[in-house]
């Protein structure tokens, strides 16, 4: 190459190396490369993300109810089916969604999500209208599904965090494939809380109406659904004005909704009035309902062979043979006995049904919260002359120790006047008529009778018990067939008295005795040890003595009134 | 530095710069940066010309001072020079519709990048495009000469891999740069210089520009179309929310469901509760009243009747008011004149009308206040207010009822009434006796009003409006 040119090249050379590219504009040069290198990222992001989601979901399993949710409480009914009350540890029992009237589950879809019944178990659009609606204020409606809402109630233990949060999402897609909608919808409502203690529909229903599911009103259920969003909150409806009147504006917002998506006519929509509630906390009714309870919950829980403990959790439905009604009049009209100074008046009351044994009124205290002794069960009453009538029969088993026992409780004297008025067939008293669980029947009560007195010695009892002059009542009411007052002391110094009334269909017994305050028993209990002081106990114990029944009112007279007015309010109940 | 020739002179010095383009290729195809140092002057033209002409920095005018060498190598890349030429006003035709975009002071770089991917992008099969990076490769390294770095950022990868890509060149060409150069400058020579295309290039780009938003239109339709749809969705969604002003009701009254035998404080030392029967209620000294409502509208015969053998000739307190039966009157009478409640007697009301009924007055001694408590009945569904005028004052009553709107419930109120009023409202209410005993003019004893839940009277009883 010729010099020259080889200088020149040099020279060229070094102008190109000593001209740098300025920086800027070598940043611009490789713009483009940049940006395609970040997209490429940003999707190879992206779909690692949607992998790991698949794969996530591909490992989530649906997990089983946990048993806290799921527990339910045994419920109680009277022989009419009305409420007496339940045992358990949540006040909460599963109904089946036939039971629940299509309006009641379109309110709560209406509600809560209302594309439950068309989405996948989760709603994008759902979680960007509740993000709209918290940025403008409008009616809150949460971004969870009611499959999500299900599945965090019942099947997820109730922490709360994102990735809790995530676990719940893929549970509800999955669920939503695999169950059916009615079968979620179900399983939400007999989960979700409502407030005031209640979870699920049936005890909602119940602690808000005072009905049943199946009874539930438009409005009603319009309500319940509103409720849903903040039970604790709404629980106040009612009582607390500020609450009734967002609930209130709650309730016309779902029920526009459920008018515009057809699930209630026009008509319909006008005619909605908003409901009344129940108080909360409801009016006191447990004074007598924990004896019966007691009793019936033992009864049952030995009829099915489990623990009463078993029971309370089991979901169970109970039907008792009680009379609530005349029961709560029973217990109005032995309240009205001014009671003893000195001493405490014990009245114990039991209405068997003869040849059947069902007990239809079971009295055996005024206030379980202060005696939880059932006298009627559990007491010893003196029996005195009441026995005279059966002393000198020979009774059959179980009643053969009884003409020579001194202190029957009350059931069992019941029970043997029931024998009489059957003409010798003597029913073991029962309480439990049946009892249901999961709408089948588990158990049902025969009655157990037996023979214990021939028919001519029945008779010969009956006509001695019948045989004494009834008093004149001064209220006009009607005496039972056989009318019979007997009881230990006499005069002014009665001890006990029991009268009982009785036909062919009911035996009413009632006893009236009165205990006082005996003298304490001191019981020393000493830990062993180097006789420190704290181990050492002193138990007082409260013993009560038989006392004298007050002449004020006559006692005789004060139970033969009573036995009249509860016999005439079982027998004017029975003709309604 | 102001513009000067290079704008009058354009076509000139296109050509000219051309034949000297020409004749130092000729012998710079001898040497190894003939074209390099031609490419520099031009680049020197080109940051000059920023200075220059720094306000006609037009497409036209960057177009025409790169078109000869642009041919030129597009002429080493494809294979004919027609094709070349197509390659080229390809080129342009794309940087004028970007031209916004190109930074003014690199536009060699970008028209050469340009250049570059467009001939990339018309190679179809792989093997092919392998074989054009090469060529590319080659004539931007050893003809132009450019550095690895330009060149790397001209073909958009990385030096590391622009090495790569220059030793298989090589390679596959068979000889060393010196060769390559030999053989591409016999190549450029070939060239006829021409003249930049301008109106074509312009309806080219025009017709660029156009397609490239039809595109970009309709991709931004296909993905905002569903999100509106959406959207729109949504709102019609949260419409319907508002809520839609249904008839307004009067403010209603507190109405309470209750439970058979549940006990309801409804006063101090008084209890209300409602068995399937009526209305009971126990107050301090009486502890057992009940009011009775029967189903079947009339007195049975039977035990109960026995108990009030008037009782027949009680009539159901209604809208006109009652013919009441004088000694039962006269009876409650006396009792209310003692100050007490009403008899523990049951009492029997129809329920085959709305009607309504005192059931008891009760003086609570500790406020001098009056505990004002009946039934009402044959209401369709459940009340919306009970209103309660006595002593000159109106109150609202709170209402119970049973579950299942059994259609009668229980009213109650305490009011702050002397002894005197509360007998007048009782006669008022209860036996519809006008004006009150006594004489007080006005608006009589007292009255009890049932609404319903639009404001209208279902019952009255009593005097007055």
């Amino acid at each position: 190459m010729p010099s020259n040119l080889r200088r020149r090249a040099r020279r060229l050379k070094q102008r190109a190396v000593s001209r740098r590219i300025p920086l800027r504009v070598r940043f611009r040069r490789g713009r483009g490369r940049r940006v395609r290198r970040l997209f490429i990222a940003f999707l190879v992001l992206i779909a690692t993300l949607c992998g790991s989601v698949v794969v996530a979901y591909k490992l989530t399993v649906i997990p089983k109810a946990h048993p806290e949710t799921v527990t339910q409480s045994t419920v109680f009914l009277d022989d009419k089916g009305a409420y007496l009350g339940r045992r358990g540890p949540v006040d909460r029992q599963d109904v089946p969604l036939a039971q629940v009237p299509r309006h009641v589950q379109d309110a709560v879809i209406a509600a809560e999500n209302r594309s439950f019944r068309t989405d996948t178990g989760v709603s994008p659009r759902a979680i960007a209208r509740a993000v709209v609606a918290t940025v403008t204020g409008g009616e809150r409606q949460g971004g969870s599904t009611i499959t999500q809402q299900y599945v965090k109630n019942a099947l997820l233990s109730p922490e709360q965090s994102l990735s809790r949060k995530a676990r719940e999402a893929l549970i509800a897609v999955k669920l939503d494939r695999t169950r059916s909608k009615d079968e979620i919808l179900e399983g939400y409502l007999n989960t979700v809380y409502f407030g005031r203690g209640a979870a699920g529909i049936k005890a909602a229903a119940r602690n808000y109406f005072d009905v049943d599911p199946k009874d539930l009103t438009v409005s009603q259920g319009a309500a319940l659904a509103s409720i849903v969003n903040i039970p604790s909150y709404y629980e106040k409806a009612g009582s607390d004005p500020k609450v009734t009147a967002k609930l209130r504006y709650r309730w016309e917002w779902v029920l526009d909704a459920m008018a515009a998506s057809g699930a209630i006519s026009a008509e319909q929509r006008d005619g909605a009035r908003f409901p009344a509630f129940r108080f909360y906390p409801p009016g006191a009714t447990e004074g007598q309902r924990q004896y019966l309870i007691d009793v019936a919950a033992k009864e049952a829980a030995d009829r099915l062979g489990i623990t009463e403990d078993q029971l309370a959790r089991g979901g169970y439905t109970v039907h008792t043979t009680f009379d609530l009604a005349l029961q709560d009049a029973t217990n109005e009209l032995v309240k009205e006995h001014p009671g003893g100074k000195g001493v405490r008046m014990h009245t114990a009351v039991v209405a068997i049904e003869p040849g059947d044994g069902a007990v239809r009124l079971l009295y055996g205290g005024s206030d379980y919260a202060r005696q939880p002794f059932n006298d009627a069960v559990n007491g010893a009453v003196e029996a005195g002359t009441a026995l005279e009538p059966l002393t000198r029969m020979k009774l059959g088993a179980p009643l053969a120790q009884l003409p020579t026992a001194t202190a029957p409780t009350p059931l069992t004297l019941a029970s043997a006047y029931a024998a009489v008025a059957a003409n010798g067939r003597y029913a073991a008293p029962y309480t439990v008529t049946k009892i249901i669980r999961d709408g089948r029947t588990v158990h049902t009560a025969r009655p157990d009778v037996r023979d214990v007195l021939s028919e001519k010695e029945a008779l010969v009892a009956s006509k001695l018990m019948a045989g004494r002059p009834l008093p004149a009542s001064p209220l006009g009411l009607t005496y039972p067939n056989v009318f019979f007052t007997g009881g230990a002391g006499g005069g002014i110094t009665r001890r006990t008295v029991w009268s009982t009334g009785y036909d062919s269909q009911l035996a009413l017994t009632l006893a009236l005795f009165a205990d006082r305050p005996g003298k304490h028993k001191q019981e020393q209990e000493q830990e062993q040890g180097q006789g420190q002081k704290q181990k050492q106990k002193q138990k007082q114990k409260q013993t009560s003595v038989p006392a004298q029944l007050p002449n004020e009112p006559s006692p005789a007279s004060f139970a033969e009134q009573t036995v009249l007015r509860i016999w005439n309010e079982a027998r004017s109940d029975q003709s309604r | 530095m102001l513009p000067t020739s290079h704008d009058f002179a354009s076509h000139d010095f296109a050509s000219e710069h051309l034949a000297r383009s020409q004749d130092g290729r000729a012998q710079d195809g001898r040497s190894q940066d003939g074209n390099a140092q031609d490419g520099r002057s031009q680049d020197g033209n080109a940051q000059d010309g920023r200075s220059q002409d720094g306000t006609s920095h037009t497409f036209a005018v960057c177009a025409r001072n790169r078109w000869p060498r642009l041919v030129v190598t597009a002429h080493l890349l494809a294979d004919d020079l027609p094709a070349a030429e197509e390659l080229v006003r390809r080129t342009l035709a794309r940087v004028n519709a970007g031209w916004r975009r190109v930074p003014r002071n690199d536009v060699d770089f970008h028209m050469q990048r340009e250049l570059v991917r467009t001939y990339l992008r018309g190679q179809r099969r792989p093997a092919a495009r392998r074989a054009a990076r090469w060529r590319v490769v080659l004539v931007l390294r050893y003809w132009e000469g450019r550095s690895e770095a330009e060149t790397a950022q001209l073909l958009g990868c990385s030096t590391g891999a622009l090495r790569a890509h220059a030793k298989r060149a090589l390679k596959a060409a068979g000889t060393d740069p010196a060769g390559v150069r030999k053989s591409l400058a016999r190549v450029a020579a070939d060239v006829v210089p021409s003249v930049v295309p301008l109106d074509d290039l312009h309806k080219r780009a025009g017709a660029w520009r156009r397609r490239r938003t039809a595109v970009v239109a309709t991709v931004c339709a296909a993905v905002l179309a569903p999100a509106a749809f959406f959207a729109v969705e949504r709102i019609g969604d949260d419409g319907a929310s508002g809520s839609s002003g249904t008839s307004s009701d009067m403010t209603s009254g507190p109405i309470r469901i209750v439970a058979p035998g549940e006990r309801v404080k409804a006063a101090p030392g008084v209890e209300v509760w409602l068995t399937t029967d009526g209305e009971h209620w126990s107050e301090p000294g009486n502890p057992n009243n009940f009011r009775g409502i029967s189903e079947d509208g009339f007195t049975e015969t039977g035990a109960r009747a026995q108990e009030e053998p008037v009782d027949h000739l009680r009539k159901p307190t209604g809208a006109e008011g009652a013919d009441g039966a004088a000694p039962t009157a006269e009876a409650a009478e006396a009792s209310e004149a003692a100050g007490k409640s009403e008899g523990s007697g049951k009492e029997r009301a129809d329920t085959g009308r709305p009607g309504l009924s005192v059931a008891g007055v009760n003086a609570n001694p500790a406020d001098g206040s009056h505990f004002l408590t009946g039934l009402y009945y044959g209401v369709d569904g459940d009340p919306g207010r009970v209103e309660v005028r006595a002593g000159g004052k109106k109150m609202t009553a709170s209402v119970l009822t049973l579950a299942g709107s059994p259609g009668w419930g229980v009213w109650y109120v305490s009011a702050p009434l002397s002894a005197a009023d509360a007998k007048l409202f009782l006669a008022a209410v209860e036996f519809g006796a006008a004006g009150g005993r006594g004489g007080a003019a006005g608006d009589g004893g007292g009255s009890v009003t049932v609404y319903d839940a639009r404001g209208e009277v279902l019952a009255r009883s009593g005097t007055g409006e």
